[in-house]
């Protein structure tokens, strides 16, 4: 929705001015007409006294009216020019008294026409020299004809006003998110269109009777050359202060369609906006709905997406293994998911001696369906690392536990690592697509693709990854080399700099999580 | 699709009704002021003034039935939109119905674009929830089952898709089975982690052998390495033996199982701390009596603290005495979901927590 750029307050106090004068030429060109041709009086007769103070009340009306709407936005402007489109001071409030502002000049038109037009005609009364306390039938029926179809005019003008000062409000209750709370109960909006009739339905069959009276009363013929114009010109103001009407509450519901489509083409985020409620009728009743649901819906995925943050955590809390020392030899361990939850898997596990075994495994699969298989792997795979047995031994058992459990076995890659220091010995094991990397200070690095028995002296390192991980680091580089360089002893993330941040901006073509644990030995053995 | 320049409005037949229940009451009395006037009587006037009257008032009704056509027309969209919200979590995908060319129906039409568009935003981590819960429901096959001369009868109601509540019938040779019940603290995808962990070592402990509270000290062990006390799984541990008259029992942190005998219903034994809690926590088997026709009632907490369907917790009183009266001749099945639909959750299902129960009997 296109936020305009808020007139200062006199201007568009103006607008409203504007409206009104427009109401009161609307008045008195209906009254106007009524005298002419209705109650076939002069032009020179309504000079006299019936223009000049019918202008004088208009103005009045023109006055108070301004005076209510000045009232209004007087307080209501500091906040709504207010810049930026962060939820301002209470919204709501300002919303309840903008939406009220139509109904109220509805009101206060009605309110000004039923206390003036008898203030107009008892006055006319006394100038013209009739004594107030002596009134004859005829002017007595006369009074209450005036009265009635003056105050028919006085709601097409109440009608009038009510529609355009929706219109001009609207850029204003546009910049609210008026949001999901309750607001004033409006009328319905086809009361409205209802009241508009019954209005002008009173003016047309007024106009007639009143006319065939006034012409039996004065003796003068029923002139249809004048009358039927007359009605014809009613007609089309009918029919125009309904489209008027009609028009501004389409406009509203095409405001409606339009923000809600307009939640299409935006970003995520943007589905958290609201829809501007408009009105307290049935399209603000619509906007409030649509709100509430709205909310609801995003609240509902919102707490999806939680309890899937709170997964992870669960994962990182059976991961916190992350660090460990003993002796010269350090082992680290990372795993970067690809997606929300992780399907990698590492620990580091003390046995005996001075021995410890390491693994990291991948299962296969992504998303929450891998994150059920990697919980049961880890705590299973764990379950089984004992010092008497052979890594080959621990997988082999693990893969039985894991068959046992799951009807379909799941596809998993893993790598298994027991170190014995008293012997400078490490056994390794693997399945599936996951490695290691072997590398001495005094020669190449080597690849470990299967199971072997292989000597770690001080320096060296044994580095247990995920192809994902590997592939990611490479880089043109001679697959081994790319992550000989990993030191146990200093955190991970920093050595592998721009691999694993490449890794975190593309995760979602990776084929699994980028998955790595280093052990490295160091140089000089303490004594 | 509604394309705006395709689309009538309903602005025109609301104006054509308009102008017309106006103008035909207007042009009628035109037309009996013309003929009256034509005659110049006074006697005519109160049947014009009756005219005018009748006229302003049908077309004032006829007018209020057609408005009240449009006004029928916002509700249905405001009430469909309340309905939405009132449902449950795939109602809120549900569609606005209105098929109309005008206003109405574009409005519906954007509204439920907004719904698909929505929806595959989220499909994703739909489909993940959905894998997710076939996996967890392949874990957890209720039903009946029979196995070392023991029929075993479950149901298992996770709250949201997938839940902590878990449980097991490990058959041990011929003649031996161990019915294990457990929920992890929490619900959802977090206790569904560890569900399918506890689950994998408590198999793996029941294959390895050894007591009912051998198997709880073991798994504690390992369970506690990799939890370190941060989270914890209550577990009740149930082994049965066809050539033994009594029930192995033992339980972590458990709710005590029910005895059912007759009519007596009979509390089990109440158990020790949950695993995870403390590395060497040491579990004590119990005996139960489990003479041979008796029943073993093994449930979650979700079954007496859910809000059940008269919106009031079923609490242990109100379970005892339903166990109570649970019919013996009837099936296991049968007794399991009589019991499962008086703990169901009423309308808000976000507070009810996942609720399972096994009742095992002798075959």
């Amino acid at each position: 929705m296109s936020k305009l750029p808020i007139p200062r307050l006199p201007l568009f106090l103006l607008r409203f001015l504007a409206l009104f004068a427009g109401g009161a030429l609307l008045v008195l060109f209906w009254v106007t007409l009524e005298s002419l041709f209705i109650k076939r009086l002069t032009f020179p007769y309504l000079f006299r006294f019936s223009i000049p103070f019918t202008v004088v009340i208009l103005a009045g009306m023109i006055v108070l009216l301004g005076a209510l709407v000045w009232f209004r936005l007087r307080r209501l402007w500091p906040d709504l020019s207010a810049e930026g489109s962060g939820r301002r001071r209470g919204d709501d409030e300002l919303g309840h008294s903008l939406l009220r502002l139509p109904s109220e000049l509805f009101w206060g038109t009605i309110a000004y026409g039923l206390l003036f037009i008898p203030v107009y005609h008892v006055v006319h009364f006394a100038v013209e020299g009739h004594s107030l306390l002596r009134v004859e039938d005829a002017y007595r029926d006369n009074f209450v004809r005036s009265f009635l179809y003056e105050q028919a005019v006085a709601l097409s003008a109440a009608i009038l006003h009510y529609a355009v000062s929706r219109r001009l409000t609207r850029p204003l209750l546009m910049r609210l998110t008026n949001a999901t709370g309750d607001i004033v109960r409006g009328r319905s909006f086809l009361s409205m269109l209802a009241a508009t009739f019954i209005g002008l339905m009173l003016i047309l069959m007024f106009s007639i009777l009143w006319y065939v009276l006034v012409a039996r009363a004065k003796n003068m013929p029923v002139e249809f050359h004048i009358l039927g114009p007359l009605i014809l010109l009613e007609l089309i103001f009918a029919a125009s202060i309904f489209l008027l009407l009609a028009k501004e509450f389409r406009r509203e519901l095409l405001v409606l369609i339009g923000s809600i489509r307009s939640l299409l083409g935006g970003d995520s985020s943007r589905l958290y906006s609201k829809m501007p409620v408009l009105s307290g009728d049935e399209v603000g009743q619509l906007a409030i709905a649509f709100n509430r649901l709205q909310h609801r819906i995003v609240k509902e995925y919102e707490a999806v997406a939680q309890e899937i943050e709170l997964a992870r955590q669960v994962q990182l809390q059976l991961l916190s293994q992350q660090e460990f020392a003993i002796g010269d030899y350090r082992a680290r361990a990372l795993t970067e998911p690809r997606r929300e939850t992780g399907s990698g898997f590492y620990d580091i596990v003390p046995l005996q001696e001075g021995g410890f075994a390491v693994f990291a495994g991948e299962v296969s699969g992504a998303g929450m369906h891998a994150a059920l298989h990697m919980s049961a792997a880890l705590l299973l795979l764990r379950a089984e690392i004992q010092p008497q047995r052979s890594p080959r031994d621990m997988l082999d058992r693990f893969r039985q536990a894991q068959s046992d459990m799951f009807a379909e076995k799941p596809a998993l890659s893993v790598a298994l690592a027991l170190f014995d220091p008293a012997a400078d010995a490490l056994r390794f094991a693997c399945e599936g697509r996951f490695r290691a990397v072997l590398h001495h200070p005094a020669s190449d690095a080597e690849s470990l693709h299967e199971d072997a028995d292989r000597l770690l002296l001080p320096g060296g390192r044994l580095i247990l990854h995920s192809d994902t991980a590997l592939r990611w680091l490479e880089q043109g580089e001679k697959s081994a080399d790319a992550l000989a360089f990993l030191d146990a002893a200093k955190p991970l993330p920093p050595q592998l700099g721009s691999g694993l941040d490449r890794f975190r901006a593309e995760r979602e073509r990776a084929e699994e999580d980028f998955t790595l644990l280093v052990v490295s030995r160091e140089e000089r053995r303490e004594t | 699709m509604n394309k705006s320049g395709t689309t009538s409005t309903f602005l025109k037949p609301l104006l054509l009704s308009f102008l017309i229940l106006l103008g035909v009451p207007v042009l009628i009395v035109m037309f009996a002021v013309e003929t009256a006037g034509a005659g110049g009587s006074r006697a005519g006037l109160p049947l014009l003034y009756g005219l005018a009257g009748a006229g302003t008032v049908i077309g004032y009704g006829v007018f209020r039935q057609v408005t009240k056509r449009f006004r029928r027309r916002f509700r249905e969209l405001i009430e469909g939109m309340g309905a939405l919200l009132e449902g449950d979590r795939d109602m809120l995908r549900g569609r606005i119905a209105d098929r109309s060319r005008d206003e109405f129906g574009e409005l519906g039409a954007a509204f439920n674009e907004l719904q698909d568009y929505l929806s595959r935003q989220y499909a994703d981590l739909e489909r993940e929830l959905q894998l997710a819960c076939r996996l967890q429901s392949s874990l957890l096959p209720g039903g009946y089952r029979e196995a070392g001369g023991f029929a075993v009868a479950v149901d298992c109601k996770q709250t949201r898709m997938v839940g902590g509540d878990l449980f097991d019938i490990v058959p041990l040779g011929e003649s031996r089975v161990a019915v294990v019940i457990g929920d992890v603290a929490g619900k959802g995808m977090p206790a569904a982690l560890l569900m399918s962990g506890t689950m994998a070592l408590l198999r793996r402990e029941l294959r390895a052998g050894g007591s009912a509270a051998d198997v709880l000290t073991r798994t504690n062990r390992l369970m506690f390495g990799a939890l370190q006390g941060k989270l914890f799984v209550t577990v009740g541990l149930a082994m049965f033996d066809r050539e033994e008259t009594a029930v192995q029992y033992a339980g972590a942190g458990h709710l005590p199982p029910y005895l059912l005998r007759g009519g007596a219903v009979e509390e089990g034994p109440v158990s020790s701390l949950p695993l995870g809690v403390l590395p060497g926590t040491a579990y004590r088997n119990h005996a139960i009596a489990f003479p041979p026709d008796s029943r073993l009632v093994l449930f979650t907490d979700g079954i007496v603290e859910s809000d059940g369907p008269d919106g009031q917790m079923l609490g242990f009183e109100r379970f005892e005495r339903l166990l109570g009266e649970l019919p013996e001749s009837e099936g296991l099945t049968e007794q399991v979901s009589s019991l499962m639909q008086a703990a169901a959750p009423s309308g808000d299902s976000r507070r009810a927590d996942d609720r399972t129960i096994v009742i095992v009997s002798r075959q």
